[in-house]
């Protein structure tokens, strides 16, 4: 008698577990329930390893992005002129003087987010998002002149263009999905741009065929409360699609790395299937690596409990977006409770390489930059920004995740934390009410390796109703070992 | 020989003794996760434990970064003995995924195991 009544309290208790995580509320670092105006600063708040020290270059920046040098050691950096939350603003590159103080190189068009910038033979190269125009690839000489290398690039939509990085006589840089998981939703109207680009979607690298997916949902582009759309992958929202349709690839095309000679041409097509492929730099041995924003749980399309990737780049090879994250397929990563997401593909373009480091789940780790010394040491090692949850948009998080710069062994793929705040949780300091980091976005060595700068996004608070992000509140830091 | 009395009052202890454990597991898994971020460099004394800290973060890393709490739950800061780690891993009691023996073989559930538990001891030492 008591065996039975102790196998169902078992069950019952199993039961609890299971039911555990949705019982839970979404604790995203950006959910703040009073969003600070303005930004304490406070370096000992700031945890690094025995050794370390950090230091702030520059504040009250508005969405800086990148840095990057010139050859005499000078340091530039970019405000991004866009944050989710549809603010747009004038994006700058900056110099910034060893006071802390910035002169204007050169201001943009309300065409942001600027993603990346870096500096090569006496010319800037910036990777300009396009939220309004789509995105570009600009020459800037140091006089501020400039010129447009590519333009038109399909950056209308969540995702923009990131990196670049310059190598053998070409920029290369990241262009983002338009979407999720390749089905235009109404998540897409909540990001604001389903609105103005109704037809915008996502478009292959080169032809597939697709399986008959079709996402009915409410229509959110007519005034009808009962009207309905159904929306196929790689399709306008409303438009469906039918079993082993060809859908016409394209250069450019969204998810892809992709490269053009420093004095502008041709776009060429380096690799594919990369959600959102944002930092990009060049390891000690001449390689390309890249970070992957991985899939969110939302829209048409949901994906559950995918990390952030760091790949290293191969030349042709399809990453698996938007059937894989990595290796694993997503139909083993569906929402709890939810419909087991299907393959979109009929056939893989390919066998997605095996990521170098797996990242935390909504984590967005975005810029990266390798450390070349012995002097500032974990030489070789892949150092990342980490610029935090988006929840509870993205999806369900426990405890925010993120908010720090963490540094991957590519050989082993072991990731640990670099740069943290203290505390007795993880988070940004808004959220902790401390004056440490806040959304860390890049990372760049200084061109003698000897001091890792981070660029801090500043305060962007979320909610379900979408981003807010503060003005003035960005920072760029500093740290050296003692 | 145990009486009948003698045999019931220990099936009472152990019925007892086990429900306040999954009580006590459960209610720990669902407070509020405890997530202590470091920054420190923590070195794996031997081999074992660095091949989990290898399969740590190719397997479990990404739902909790270094052992805390992200979409996951914290799974340093319970006091689940080896046996139940191990257990875990293989069934995926909750939203967590069972690892049959073709993703991770016994020894390196085992290895899986051992990693969690000097995180564990070495978290509580902050």
């Amino acid at each position: 008698m008591k065996n039975k009544y102790f196998f169902l309290i078992l069950f019952a208790n199993l039961l609890a577990f299971q039911s555990c995580y949705r019982m839970l509320p979404s604790k995203g670092g950006g959910q703040l329930s009073d969003v600070p105006v303005g930004r304490v600063i406070d370096t000992s708040d700031v945890l690094l390893p025995k050794g370390y020290k950090i230091e702030v270059v520059v504040r009250n920046l508005t969405f800086p992005t990148a840095i990057t040098f010139d050859e005499a050691g000078n340091l530039y950096a970019i405000e991004a002129g866009y944050s989710y939350g549809e603010v747009f603003l004038e994006p700058k590159l900056l110099k910034i003087l060893p006071d802390g103080t910035t002169t204007m190189i050169y201001t943009g068009q309300k065409n942001g987010p600027w993603n990346g910038v870096t500096y090569n033979d006496g010319y800037f190269y910036i990777a300009e998002g396009g939220q309004l125009e789509g995105g570009k690839i600009l020459k800037v000489s140091k006089e501020g002149t400039v010129q447009v290398l590519v333009d038109g690039l399909p950056s209308l939509g969540d995702h923009h263009t990131n990196g670049p990085v310059v190598k053998d006589g070409h920029v290369y840089f990241g262009q983002g999905t338009a979407t999720n998981s390749a089905v235009v939703g109404n998540d897409n109207a909540s990001f604001g741009w389903l609105y103005r680009y109704e037809d915008f979607h996502d478009i292959p690298c080169k032809d597939i065929t697709v399986n008959r997916i079709n996402s009915k949902t409410k229509n959110v582009l007519t005034e009808d409360p009962d009207d309905e759309a159904v929306t196929g992958p790689y399709s306008p929202y409303n438009q469906r699609v039918e079993q082993n349709q060809v859908i016409q690839g394209a250069i450019p095309c969204t998810g892809a790395v992709m490269r053009v000679p420093t004095s502008g041409g041709n776009i060429e097509l380096v690799a594919w299937g990369l959600r959102n492929p944002y930092g990009m730099a060049i390891a000690p041995d001449g390689k390309i690596y890249v970070t992957q924003n991985s899939y969110d749980v939302r829209g048409s399309r949901p994906v559950w409990g995918t990390g952030d990737l760091l790949f290293r780049l191969e030349q042709g090879a399809w990453y698996g977006w938007p059937d894989y994250n990595g290796k694993m397929p997503v139909t083993e990563l569906e929402v709890p409770g939810e419909k087991v997401p299907e393959k979109i593909l009929v056939n893989d373009p390919g066998t997605p390489p095996e990521p170098v480091a797996k990242l935390g789940v909504h984590s967005s780790s975005n810029g990266l930059s390798f450390s070349t010394s012995a002097d500032f040491g974990f030489d070789g090692q892949a150092f990342i920004a980490q610029f935090g949850d988006m929840a509870p948009g993205v999806g369900k998080v426990l405890s925010p995740v993120g908010y720090r710069v963490v540094r991957a062994d590519v050989g082993s793929g072991i990731v640990e934390d670099f740069a943290t705040n203290k505390a007795k949780k993880n988070g940004p300091a808004s959220w902790l009410e401390a004056g440490g980091l806040e959304r860390p976005v890049s990372v760049q060595f200084s061109p003698d390796g000897t001091a890792l700068y981070i660029v801090d996004f500043g305060i962007l608070s979320t909610s379900k109703k979408g981003s807010n992000p503060v003005l003035k509140t960005g920072v760029i830091w500093k740290v050296t070992k003692q | 020989m145990e009486s009948n009395k003698a045999v019931m009052k220990k099936e009472t202890i152990w019925f007892i003794i086990s429900i306040l454990f999954l009580t006590g597991t459960k209610v720990s898994s669902c407070s509020t996760p405890k997530t202590v971020p470091y920054a420190r460099v923590v070195e794996m004394p031997n081999e074992n434990l660095k091949n989990g800290r290898i399969l740590f973060n190719n397997h479990c890393a990404t739902c909790h970064p270094e052992g805390l709490s992200g979409v996951g739950l914290a799974i340093i800061n319970k006091p689940l003995p080896k046996g139940l780690i191990k257990f875990q891993i293989r069934n995926g009691i909750g939203l967590m995924p069972a690892f049959n023996e073709e993703q991770l073989s016994d020894g390196q559930v085992e290895n899986i195991a051992e990693y969690l538990l000097y995180l564990r001891k070495d978290n509580s030492k902050d």
